[in-house]
């Protein structure tokens, strides 16, 4: 059972490949985000769910029903467009009622004046009205309702969207970045919001956003998206903490990862510029060693040679941002606010990677698996 | 207080050469109306008088307008007139919306080829194809009918183009809301597109209305039975008729084919403002 299920998606611009072969699967109920820089197909790939774009190749599934080739008007989703895109001659109301209205009341039933005279319409218009009130409450915007969007504060008109899009239940429900045009404290507000309303009408969510907090703190799963093709579909813990792809890792987290160039010598052995890491590999040649910052501490004894270039402090703790004394390397680590008198700028110091969550990747940017067999063998040598 | 008081009148000041100016030009644009209005009451012997004034010294109204309802079936003439234009409206827009949205918003193989077609119609005036429409009128044996008067003008390039300039800056993820919504192409032009297009359309109207209430030229080549007369071939009859002209009466049947035309506007206008400040599109 599947609510929303894409295969193989490609699709090209001209020259440009915006979708590179991409297939995710979302859960009925579930709400996956989909992350990535701008202009990576994002948008592309909601407009094909939504039918307003057709893929050059592959499929897709909607409830279990293939609907590659169906008109959005077709297709059961609703979507909430980053300009919320509400329709400026009607009020508040109206907006919510079209979906509903283009639904269950067929051609003559619409016709003005008319329409309401022919049996069955009233009933239809009372429940539509009803739904309404209902949906309008959930959102807290019963008083808005006889507004136009002009007359609305851009969270305002946002709810209003949002309220377009779920009244009519959808199975689908996708969302392009609905809180890019809010202010900060707005975004945060809203994003708690969507959270409970997509628990409540439990449809499958795709949403886009650029902005990783939100992926991380709203979603299900994240799928990581770059230059066309999902990277990665997994937990916000696994997206964080086991990432597959360099490019993962460096997108998530921020500070962004810290990554250095290694060498893998005798026995599999990965060193940084000598530094032995600790971890170990079956590959060969040159390899990415990358450790978050805050898996990265001054240590008395070993570590890699860094001199303190800049300090920020946050209050709970503490960035220092140093460079590798002899490759040059930019490297953050992430301490204790505390600490934040025991450092000064020039300062010298030994900074050292915590092995254990520490990660190799190749130098085309896969995640190496090899590291954890050999980590406890490697470590003691060279405390 | 005061200060508030000259406050308003730096701003009198300020605007005073702006609305002299203004107001120059009105006088300009109206002066002809007023005459034409000055004329319809006035006798024969002063129109032709050297003294130029605006204010009839004999007023002459009853006798002109009589003589023009008298003698001429003007009803008969305006309602003529009416029915043309709103034929033609109706088709015209029931045509170019239509094809201004498929213009501005559809992508579909030709439809640059097809705009540059409606470019080009733009460049041709009016009379090039009258020739060949009369031939082809005569032929069908169409003249001396309201299709006649009608056909020729159902499709206009201009209100295509015009429309299609104003879809194109109606926020494509509107539309896309609207497909979402279950709103098949139709229904949106009907239900989004025209409703935000008000001002277009207003603009449009007034401007088609005007020109086919006072055209001249078409009526007069496909129409020679009085019945179908136009208000415009109407106001000819008071001209260079046997008994000379005859400027008040034909001053008179002119304030007559003008004055629904006015009405009609002041109607518009208030509509067209409302159009205006109704059209918050932006998101
Ligand atoms: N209609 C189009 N015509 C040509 N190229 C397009 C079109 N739509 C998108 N593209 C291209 O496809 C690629 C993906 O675009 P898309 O809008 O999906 O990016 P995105 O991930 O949504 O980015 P953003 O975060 O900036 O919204 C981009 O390179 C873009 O230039
Ligand atoms: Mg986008």
């Amino acid at each position: 059972m599947t609510g929303i299920s894409v295969e193989n998606i490609a699709k090209r611009f001209g020259d440009v490949a915006a979708l590179k072969g991409v297939a995710l699967d979302v859960a009925p109920g579930e709400f996956v985000s989909l992350v990535g820089p701008s202009g990576c197909g994002k948008t592309t790939l909601m407009r094909i769910i939504a039918g307003l774009e057709m893929p050059d190749a592959g499929t897709v599934r909607i409830a279990e029903r293939d609907v590659t080739g169906l008109r959005a008007a077709d297709r059961d989703v609703a979507m909430v467009f980053q300009s919320y895109a509400l329709y400026p001659h009607l009020t508040a109301r109206q907006n919510m009622a079209v979906p509903l209205v283009m639904r269950r009341l067929n051609g003559w039933q619409r016709i003005p004046f008319l329409g309401a005279r022919l049996p069955g319409t009233r009933n239809i218009v009372a429940n539509i009205a009803d739904e309404i009130l209902r949906t309008a409450q959930m959102l807290s915007i019963e008083a808005l309702l006889d507004r136009r969007p002009g007359q609305l504060s851009g969270g305002q008109r946002q709810r209003v969207a949002l309220g377009r899009a779920i009244v009519r239940r959808p199975k689908a429900f996708l969302l392009d970045e609905p809180l890019s045009n809010l202010d900060a404290s707005l975004r945060v507000q809203t994003r708690k919001e969507i959270v409970e309303l997509h628990r409540r009408v439990g449809a499958s969510t795709v949403y886009v956003t650029h902005d990783q907090t939100e992926a991380m703190t709203m979603s299900d799963r994240v799928a990581v998206m770059m230059a066309g093709e999902i990277l990665q579909i997994d937990p916000p813990e696994r997206i964080y903490g086991d990432p597959a792809d360099l490019r993962v890792a460096a997108f998530v987290g921020s500070p962004s990862i810290n990554v250095f160039d290694a060498s893998v010598e005798t026995g599999g052995r990965v060193a940084v510029d000598g530094y032995a890491t600790g971890l170990a590999t079956r590959a060969s040649g040159r390899v990415v060693f990358a450790v978050r910052p805050e898996d990265l501490a001054p240590d008395q004894r070993v570590g890699m040679p860094a001199r303190v270039e800049h300090i920020e402090f946050l209050g709970e703790s503490l960035l220092l941002h140093a460079r590798h004394a002899r490759t040059g390397t930019a490297m953050i680590a992430r301490l204790d606010g505390r600490e934040r008198g025991a450092f000064a700028v020039g300062h010298d110091l030994l900074l050292r990677p915590d092995t254990a969550r520490a990660f190799l990747f190749e130098s085309g940017g896969k995640r190496l698996r090899a590291e954890r067999m050999a980590q406890s063998a490697a470590e003691p040598v060279h405390g | 207080m005061d200060d508030r008081i000259s406050k308003t009148l730096k701003s009198w000041l300020r605007d005073t050469p702006r609305l002299a100016l203004l107001a120059a030009l009105a006088v300009v644009f109206l002066l002809p109306y007023a005459w034409m209005l000055a004329v319809s009451v006035k006798p024969k012997s002063e129109v032709f008088s050297a003294a130029l004034s605006l204010w009839p010294a004999t007023w002459h109204a009853a006798e002109n307008y009589g003589q023009v309802l008298r003698e001429v079936p003007v009803l008969r003439y305006l309602w003529n007139g009416a029915v043309v234009c709103a034929l033609i409206l109706a088709f015209q827009l029931a045509f170019a919306l239509p094809a201004g949205y498929a213009l501005a918003k559809l992508r579909f193989r030709g439809s640059r080829t097809l705009f540059a077609f409606v470019m080009l119609g733009l460049l041709v005036p009016a009379h090039v194809p009258a020739i060949a429409l009369y031939i082809a009128f005569a032929n069908a044996k169409l003249l001396n009918t309201y299709t006649a008067l009608v056909a020729p003008f159902t499709i206009s390039v201009f209100a295509i183009f015009l429309f299609r300039q104003f879809f194109k800056a109606l926020p494509d993820d509107l539309i896309n809301a609207a497909r979402i919504d279950g709103m098949n192409e139709a229904s949106i032009v009907w239900r989004v597109a025209v409703p935000n297009a008000w001002p277009a359309a207003t603009a449009f109207a007034i401007f088609s209305v005007v020109a086919h209430w006072s055209d001249l030229f078409w009526p007069l080549i496909v129409i020679t039975k009085g019945d179908l007369y136009t208000p415009a071939l109407g106001v000819l009859r008071f001209h260079s008729q046997e008994a000379g002209d005859d400027y008040g009466a034909l001053m008179a049947a002119a304030t007559l084919t003008m004055a629904p035309l006015v009405a009609a506007f002041l109607v518009a206008q208030r509509r067209f403002i409302e159009g205006i400040t109704m059209t918050g599109i932006k998101g």
